[in-house]
């Protein structure tokens, strides 16, 4: 699995989302796999999302996991459907709502780089 | 867990040397490989079968139904279902049962975000709101519903009573959900016996057992009005050849308000956004038509882990059988549902409890 996520970490440092296609079923899939959670092919190329979407779940946090959270605190976790049919997790300005269009940008916090939408 | 265990045997009047099968939770508090040999040990059992299962918080159901099936099978005869922990009171306490808990996320795609249990179900919450046009304190009712059960309920975690107002004034958790949409971090323990032979109660029959698991992370979820509590109920309705209309009590897993709202919804015991209005009617009361969590559910009776799952089973019983001394239900059931689920609404269980 490890250098599955060596290649979604090196596209967020390039600034994109990638996510995997796979060559048989053309089933998206975001969260990385050595093969197809559809067909169980093993042959998939990553592509990078556009980068906009669609907000379909948010909330704001103000209670965090563990001490090194806390000083980010509040911050907004949102689900989003982006335009290639992907739905994921980021973190978002704390003022989308549900049903609003939001283009990504990856930021780093703490020594995460992670995608955030607004 | 050895108290529990003790409290089970005696009101099954079952000796230990009776017990045959040992089927063990987990313990997030004290994580041992091999829970279920090593409660066999210190509780003085020597099984011929034994394990521990893991199906977060649909574990004590999913208990429950293996050991119906290995009495069913003829592997067992009676078997020991147990388990407990100290999970608010034990070294680390809250603080490392909120970071434990976390984990249940995507390691790579949720867990970085700083996400907490709470705010996994508060992302459920923001979409129930939306999609039924609810709003907090229709959720608040849930809670409210739960403290007023508990009140009557012996070693409830948390009995004062609770408003809707009170709920609404709690601070806030994960919007929208606020302190009082969430269950307390608790311990406790639960224990069953399930076996061939009935006890000296009313018997109370597993008649029907269904399961589902459709994802595990909630950015898996493709659809929200699907979460798999549908298929598990159903299943089960269909193995106990009963109708929803014979269910006269019923056991619903509530970590969290919204996680009532949803599964009462899609288990098919309410309309699809009317959770809040049906306990706001008194249906759910212990006076009203399908008595609800009458213990006070996981958000006042409290959330001891895989026991607190086992808490909604104990209770049907309980009031299948009529020995809910001080809230039992007005009108006698014969049959009741108990719905559990593990993760983020990711694995379901669910049991038609029948009395015989």
């Amino acid at each position: 699995m490890k250098p599955l996520q060596q290649k979604y970490r090196s596209e967020l440092k390039a600034g994109y989302i990638a996510f995997q296609q796979c060559t048989s079923c053309c089933l998206k899939q975001h969260i990385a796999r050595p093969f197809c959670a559809a067909c169980g092919a093993h042959k998939l190329v990553w592509l990078r999302a556009g980068g906009t979407g669609i907000v379909v779940a948010a909330t704001v946090l103000h209670r965090a996991p563990s001490e090194d959270w806390k000083v980010h605190l509040p911050y907004a976790i949102a689900l989003v459907d982006l335009d290639e049919g992907l739905r994921m997790m980021a973190h978002s300005d704390p003022s989308v709502v549900i049903g609003q269009r939001v283009r990504g940008q990856v930021r780093e916090i703490g020594e995460r780089l992670l995608p955030y939408f607004s | 867990m050895a108290d529990a265990a003790e409290i089970a045997l005696d009101d099954a009047a079952v000796e230990r040397h009776q017990i045959d099968g040992v089927i063990t939770g987990y313990s997030t508090a004290m994580p041992h490989l091999m829970l279920a040999t090593l409660f066999c040990e210190h509780f003085g059992l020597s099984p011929e079968y034994a394990n521990g299962l893991q199906l977060g918080g649909a574990t004590g159901a999913g208990m429950v139904m293996l050991a119906r099936l290995l009495v069913q099978s003829g592997q067992c005869r009676s078997v020991l279902v147990v388990a407990a922990e100290n999970r608010l009171t034990h070294e680390g306490g809250r603080e490392s049962a909120i970071k434990t808990l976390a984990q249940v996320g995507h390691v790579d795609y949720e867990v970085p975000f700083g996400a907490t249990i709470p705010s996994y179900y508060a992302l459920l919450a923001s979409q129930y709101l939306a999609r039924y046009g609810a709003n907090e304190q229709d959720l608040a009712e849930i809670a409210v519903h739960m403290r007023r059960q508990a009140a009557h309920m012996p070693g409830a975690h948390l009995a004062a009573p609770l408003s809707v107002q009170d709920v609404m004034a709690t601070r806030p958790i994960a919007t929208p959900l606020k302190l009082a949409d969430c269950c307390p971090i608790s311990d406790g323990g639960a224990a069953f016996v399930v076996s061939a032979a009935p006890g000296p109660h009313r018997p109370v029959r597993l008649s029907g057992a269904g399961q589902a698991h459709q994802h595990q992370h909630i950015s898996s979820v493709r659809n929200f009005s699907d979460f798999g509590a549908a298929a598990a109920t159903e299943r089960a309705l269909t193995q106990a050849g009963l109708s929803r209309d014979r269910i006269g009590v019923l056991g619903i897993y509530d970590s969290f308000t919204v996680t009532l709202a949803i599964l009462l919804e899609e288990t098919g015991f309410a309309p699809v956004g009317g959770t809040a209005e049906q306990i706001r009617q008194g249906h759910h009361a212990i006076e009203g038509g399908v008595p609800l969590n009458t213990h006070g559910g996981l958000l006042s009776y409290g959330h001891p882990g895989v026991a607190g799952g086992m808490g909604h089973i104990a209770e049907v019983t309980r009031q299948l059988q009529g020995r809910a001394t001080g809230r039992q239900m007005a009108t006698s059931a014969d049959h009741g549902y108990v719905h559990a689920d593990g993760g983020i609404l990711s694995a379901h269980v669910g049991l038609v409890l029948s009395g015989e």
